[in-house]
């Protein structure tokens, strides 16, 4: 299955630690998982939890928008996208999440 | 090394994610299959995003170049 995480939230908000867990719990599953950031979602992504779920083979995308508007500069292992990857990302996923 | 030369351009000066993309389909749409577009760009992440999403759209991006301080052109040829 591909599960798709969509993480807009507030930094160190609920939605955060749940983001970490479905993915975490996912790829246990061996599904193939992605996460996308976007708005303020922004503001987790080089987090440690989500580096060592990279590490375990989550997919990271983010808005580059958002991340101009914030200034933040994501770490190499995520990848630049757009509100069209985003569009694309939805519409090859099995299943899909929005925490915002 | 002579500028190419465009069948259309597009000045996306001051516009944004997802608009530069959007604008930019737009146009195409308007090509025929073989016509050249240069599109304008002065916003760094629409720089990265406008050709992936092209050439993800089946377009040819020919080139990204910057041309200036925080001003860049892409050249998307139009496959479809």
């Amino acid at each position: 299955m591909k599960l798709l995480i969509i993480l807009a939230s507030n930094p160190y908000s609920h939605d955060f630690h749940t983001a970490v867990k479905l993915a975490e719990s996912s790829l246990e599953r061996n599904h193939q998982t992605s996460m996308f950031f976007m708005g303020n979602g922004e503001y987790s992504i080089n987090r440690d939890e989500i580096k060592n779920l990279v590490e375990k083979g989550l997919k990271v995308f983010y808005c580059a928008h958002n991340a101009e508007q914030r200034k933040i500069k994501p770490e190499s292992w995520a990848e630049s996208s757009s509100m069209y990857g985003l569009a694309k990302l939805v519409t090859e996923a099995d299943k899909v999440l929005m925490l915002d | 090394m002579s500028e190419l030369k465009t069948d259309r351009e597009l000045d996306l000066k001051g516009e944004v994610c997802p608009f530069t993309f959007v604008k930019s389909k737009l146009i195409l749409e308007q090509m025929e299959p073989g016509e050249t577009l240069k599109v304008i760009l002065d916003y760094k992440p629409s720089v990265e995003n406008v050709p992936k999403s092209m050439r993800e759209e089946g377009q040819e991006v020919i080139e990204v170049k910057e041309v200036g301080e925080n001003l860049w052109e892409v050249i998307v040829r139009k496959v479809k």
